[in-house]
This record gives C-alpha cells, sequence and structure tokens, in this order.
C-alpha cells in the first residue's frame, strides 16, 4: 500500500512538473473560481442576515437585551436586576432604556399654537443616559450633523434622518416626514399627553433602528412619563466576550426577577426572521455551492480523463512490465488532488487578503444594513473537504476507467 | 522453463465474428534458449507471445512456468509475475513522457520495492550498457526512436528477467538501429538470457537459436539453428 503510494507519488510529482506552465495555470485557475464561488455565493448571501444581526448587536440590542414582558409597559423591579448586573462578573456596561411612543412636529411657526401648516407623524422616542448608552452602542457614531445630547440635558433631541423629509431619506414606510428639521432648529413633541418644544441638537443616521426614533435625555423621559420607580423598557447589555451572551441569559433567568422581564441574547431578540433567512440563504448557498462543485468535478474529470485516454498506451504498457494498477491511479488521484489542493490555497488567499478585507473596508450597501462578507471557518473548512472529495474522484474515476480497460487493448491502443 | 500445452485462443467468442487465432499449439522454450517468433501478418506470433507473457489468458490450454500453472493466474499475480521475472520489448517503445530515461528505466525497479538510489544505480549502469549513459536525463522526446528502443531495452533488462520478450522490436527502427537493437538482443543471449522474439524480417531470422514458425494459428516449423 505504501510502496504503490509513494511510486503514485513519484509519478503524479514528475507528471505535475512536465505539464505545461499555462495549462497548470489555467486548470489552478479554474479551480481557484469554483471555490471562490463557493466562498462568496455564501459569504455575501450568508452576509446579509449575518451582518444585519451583527449590526442590531452592535448598534441596538447589545449582546443580551432586558424587555418587558408581552403587554406590560415598563420592567417591574429593574432595580433588582440592575443591581444584579452591577456584580456580574460577565458584564461590561449596559444602558437602561425608556421609550414611549410621540407625535413630533415640525414646521409649526412662530406659536406652538399654530400648527396649520406643520407636518407631523408619530415615533418612538428613547430615554438614555447617554453615557452609558455610548458605552453599549457607541450611538455616537450615528451622530451625522450636530452633537448627542448630554447627560440630564432637558428640551433637547437628538433626532433620526429616518423622520426627516430630506434627500438622504428613503421613505420606505409611507408616513409623513417632517419638514423643514435641521440642527438648532426646534420640533413639538407630545409625550404621555405633554406638548413641549425641543431643540434639535442632533441628527442621527443608522441602517437600523436609531434612523426612525428620537433621543432625549433619560431623567426627562421619566419626568414626562411620571415614572418615579425608575422601571425601564429595556436594558442593553454588554458583556465582557460576545460569547457570553447566552451564559448570562441563563444566569439571569436564574434569578429570582426572571419573570419580570424577557431576557434574550441579541440573536434571540432579532426574531426568527432574521434567523429563518439565514437558514434559507444557507440553504441556496449550499444549492449554488454543489453546482459549482460539480461543474469543478466534471472540469477536472474532463482534464484527466483526457491526459489518460490520451496515454492508454502508455498506461497499458506501464502495466504490462508490471507497475502496479494501484500506483498509476493513485498518481492521477494525487494530479488532480494537487490541482484542487491549489486552486483551493489561491482562493483563500484571494479571498481573505483581497476580498474579504475588501469587503470590510467597502461593504456593500444595502438599504437595511451594511453587507460584510460572512466567514465561518468551519464552513471554509467543510467547502475545503468537499471540493477536495469531489477533486479527488474526478481524478480517480477516469484513471480508473481507462486503467481497467483490457490489457491488451491499451497495448495496441485499440 | 516454459510449456505450452494446446493453447486454443479465440476472439468474438460466442458472435458472429468468432475467430480461432491459435488452433492448439503445444511446445516447451528451455532455459537459455532464444527463441524467433517468425511468420507472417495474422500468423498468430504476436498473440502466442501474450499467452507466453501473460498479457493475454488462452481460451483453452495452460501456459506452465516452473510447476506452476500460470495462466489460470489472477491479473493481480500476472502483474506480480510479469514484474518481477518477465522483461519487455515492444514494437512501440511507449516510454513514460514525464520521467527521464533513468526514471523510466528505474519504474519497474521501484515498483518491485527497490530503494530509489539502488534502482537508479542499477538503471544508469543498464544504460551505460547499451550506450545510452550521456543520456540518462533527457526525457523521450530528447531521443531517437532508437534511442528510445534502447531506454525500452534498458528498462527491460535492469530487473535481470528470466526471460525477455520482445515483440517485434525492429519495426518501428531504420535498418542501423534495428541492427543495433539485435545485436543487443544477441548480446544478452550470449550472457544467459532466455529469450523469445518476434520478427518477420528475414534477415534476422536466424538470430536465435531456434525458430518457431506459425501460419493460420499452427506451428508449421520449429527448427534448431
Amino acid at each position: 500500500m505504501m510502496r504503490n503510494l509513494s511510486l503514485g507519488w513519484y509519478l503524479a510529482k514528475r507528471a505535475i512538473a512536465r505539464t505545461g506552465t499555462i495549462s497548470k495555470i489555467f486548470i489552478i485557475f479554474i479551480m481557484m473560481l469554483t471555490f471562490l464561488n463557493l466562498l462568496v455565493v455564501r459569504g455575501v448571501l450568508v452576509g446579509i442576515p449575518d451582518s444585519s444581526l451583527e449590526n442590531t448587536r452592535n448598534d441596538d440590542t447589545g449582546d443580551v437585551l432586558v424587555s418587558r414582558n408581552d403587554g406590560e409597559l415598563q420592567i417591574e423591579n429593574t432595580f433588582e436586576i440592575t443591581k444584579y448586573l452591577d456584580n456580574s462578573p460577565l458584564i461590561d456596561n449596559y444602558s437602561v432604556r425608556y421609550s414611549s411612543s410621540a407625535t413630533i412636529e415640525s414646521d409649526f411657526g412662530r406659536s406652538k399654537k399654530d400648527s396649520t401648516n406643520a407636518s407631523r407623524r408619530t415615533a418612538t422616542v428613547v430615554g438614555i443616559n447617554p453615557i452609558d448608552e455610548q458605552a453599549v452602542t457607541g450611538l455616537d457614531r450615528f451622530v451625522k450633523e450636530g452633537r448627542m445630547i448630554e447627560s440630564g440635558e432637558t428640551g433637547s433631541v437628538v433626532i433620526g434622518q429616518g423622520l426627516l423629509d430630506d434627500e438622504a431619506t428613503a421613505n420606505f414606510t409611507g408616513e409623513d416626514l417632517l419638514q423643514n428639521v435641521f440642527v438648532g432648529g426646534k420640533v413639538l413633541m407630545t409625550i404621555n399627553g405633554f406638548t413641549k418644544e425641543y431643540r434639535v441638537v442632533g441628527i442621527a443616521s443608522s441602517k437600523g433602528q436609531t434612523d426612525n426614533r428620537a433621543f432625549i435625555s433619560d431623567s426627562e423621559l421619566r419626568s414626562l412619563l411620571g415614572r418615579s420607580n425608575l422601571n425601564a423598557s429595556e436594558i442593553a447589555i454588554r458583556t465582557i466576550d460576545p460569547s457570553f451572551d447566552a451564559q448570562l441569559v441563563t444566569n439571569l433567568r436564574a434569578q429570582p426577577f426572571a419573570n419580570k422581564a424577557q431576557f434574550e441574547t441579541s440573536l434571540q431578540a432579532a426574531g426568527e426572521f432574521l434567523n429563518d433567512i439565514k437558514t434559507i440563504f444557507d440553504f441556496l448557498s449550499s444549492f449554488v455551492g454543489l453546482i459549482g462543485v460539480f461543474i469543478s468535478a466534471i472540469t477536472i474529470f474532463i482534464i484527466i480523463f483526457v491526459n489518460a485516454v490520451s496515454r492508454r498506451q502508455e498506461i497499458g504498457i506501464s502495466r504490462a512490465i508490471g507497475v502496479p494498477q494501484t500506483a498509476i491511479i493513485t498518481s492521477y488521484f494525487l494530479q488532480s488532488i494537487f490541482y484542487t489542493l491549489s486552486g483551493i490555497g489561491a482562493a483563500l488567499v484571494v479571498f481573505f487578503f483581497v476580498l474579504d478585507s475588501y469587503f470590510r473596508n467597502n461593504p456593500i450597501d444595502f438599504p437595511f444594513t451594511d453587507v460584510y462578507l460572512s466567514v465561518d471557518s468551519f464552513v471554509i473548512l467543510l467547502q475545503v473537504l468537499i471540493l477536495l472529495v469531489a477533486g479527488g474522484l474526478a481524478g480517480y474515476i477516469p484513471a480508473r476507467m481507462i486503467i481497467k480497460q483490457k490489457l491488451l487493448s491499451l497495448i495496441l491502443g485499440r | 522453463m516454459i510449456k505450452v500445452q494446446n493453447i486454443i485462443k479465440k476472439f468474438g467468442v460466442g458472435t458472429e465474428t468468432e475467430i480461432e487465432v491459435l488452433k492448439g499449439i503445444s511446445f516447451d522454450i528451455r532455459a537459455g534458449e532464444y527463441v524467433i517468433l517468425s511468420g507472417k501478418s495474422g500468423a498468430g506470433k504476436s498473440t502466442l507471445l501474450y499467452q507466453l507473457s501473460l498479457l493475454d489468458t488462452p481460451t483453452e490450454g495452460s501456459v506452465n512456468i516452473g510447476q506452476v500453472e500460470v495462466s489460470n493466474l489472477s491479473e493481480a499475480k500476472r502483474s506480480r509475475y510479469r514484474l518481477e521475472k518477465f522483461g519487455f520489448i515492444f514494437q512501440s517503445y511507449a516510454l513514460n513522457k514525464d520521467l527521464t530515461a533513468l526514471e523510466n528505466v528505474a519504474l519497474p525497479l521501484l515498483s518491485m520495492g527497490m530503494a530509489r538510489k539502488d534502482a537508479y544505480e542499477k538503471s544508469k549502469a543498464s544504460l551505460d550498457e547499451l550506450g545510452m549513459g550521456d543520456r540518462v536525463e533527457n526525457y523521450p522526446e530528447q531521443l531517437s526512436g532508437g534511442e528510445q528502443q534502447r531506454v525500452s531495452i534498458a528498462r527491460a533488462i535492469a530487473k535481470e528477467p528470466h526471460i525477455l520478450f520482445a515483440d517485434e522490436p525492429t519495426a518501428s527502427l531504420d535498418l542501423a538501429n534495428s541492427d543495433q537493437v539485435m545485436d543487443i538482443l544477441d548480446r544478452l543471449h550470449a550472457a544467459g538470457m532466455t529469450i523469445v522474439a518476434i520478427t518477420h524480417e528475414e534477415q534476422y531470422k536466424d538470430r536465435g537459436t531456434r525458430l518457431i514458425e506459425l501460419s493460420d494459428g499452427k506451428i508449421i516449423r520449429d527448427t534448431d539453428a
């Protein structure tokens, strides 16, 4: 067995060395394109939901989201939860948020009571501690104009660009957009029956929830809601490492306050929708990838078959003089593996050093998220194995087909 | 050494085109003989050589080497027999294009499990013996037909086979190269090698120690030279 393997490698090495440079480059190029096809198609398709989930985690929910129970307006006993969070070694930071529906009016004229020509719409207004929020989601980076509100600041609002009628806003909702809103301008907000004028200190823009929200300080919103007990609407938590999210959720669900709120990882909080999309896109990419593997296997098959057919007599005489069939088949198998591995290697270099870094710096601009290529080491390893098996079979089968022909037919070239 | 008993070889058995190429051939080959198989085209000499050298199996009859009936062995065992006991020279030399002259000669030795260094040394000696010592690093495409045939002879003899089978070894060569090849066979025989060679060229029929002439699948002449 080892002798045949060694002899097969002896023959394969020399066959590869003697193959013309252009032919070698061509075969490796085909294998590289095949594997790149596998990597990129999956990278983009799975990258859409993956990037969306990642953006949700980074920009909105944090690693773990605590939210109110269905039908509740607030998280009961928020204090108990934050006390636990303050002492948990898994926590890096957390941001307590208060939210409420608000009616926002702009372009309302000189008098608050003269709202004949005002534009208005409803939106979610979120009360935050800007320092905590910055630590969890880095909200400041979304402020494209003006500045973020400061802790305890009153009468100031940062407003999402998705609520505004300007050139940069794509109106997907069909709702009215606010006219003439600019940094330094004013809007009227009605929250919990109280109407108050707010100075726009910043405009935030993102492809997530931030774009359609307005932000004021937590103390001001609590005051407007008449909420003196600190009970929040949600708590976004950043763990010391994202991989601790499930552990933290398990820990939280084991506490006495477990029934006071919903505790979810960002993946769970994103809902079944994104997960279902991921499953579907995963399936689609596997399907498209398998077609690619099939085509590359046929390509290798044809190359090896043509090569073996053109050497039928040589193969026959090798058999006649006693070179073991296994060694001859092994040589074609190893040639195929060499070309497949070279193609895979070239594709990995292009993927990681060119495409991945390019898309890191220039993500694909989808309406709801910036898409990066999804890179999953386990899946890539699996794809490498699939292509190697396909390439190996595509080398083995034609060689075996030729070598199993009658010896005299091979020798005499019949 | 080789005992051939009543060999019949048919092609297309059971079909309308069934043809009997060998029609009950029997003879013995003794160690050290140089047998020339001769006959007109279609007489059955190549088919007979293939049965003797285990490249094919007879439809009926048997081939014994020593005490072993080899015609019924499995392909794997026949292959092993060919590797260890026989040397082959074909009309078409069919050297491996990817291997140098030295590597081509070494291939059967490596197949037998010989260490590469030893195989190369033995191959080099074999090529030297055939006047090809200065072409060891050349690939087949860089050699003339006569040189390629000498490499294929070196490949056949490097492993010191018990019997050397040559299937029209001069058919693809010009006169000068043909003479050289036949001279080499003479030298190998003189050194004690058993040789069975096919030729249809009149001038080489008397090179052997024995001439077996076939016609229509039968031996019509079997004479010592």
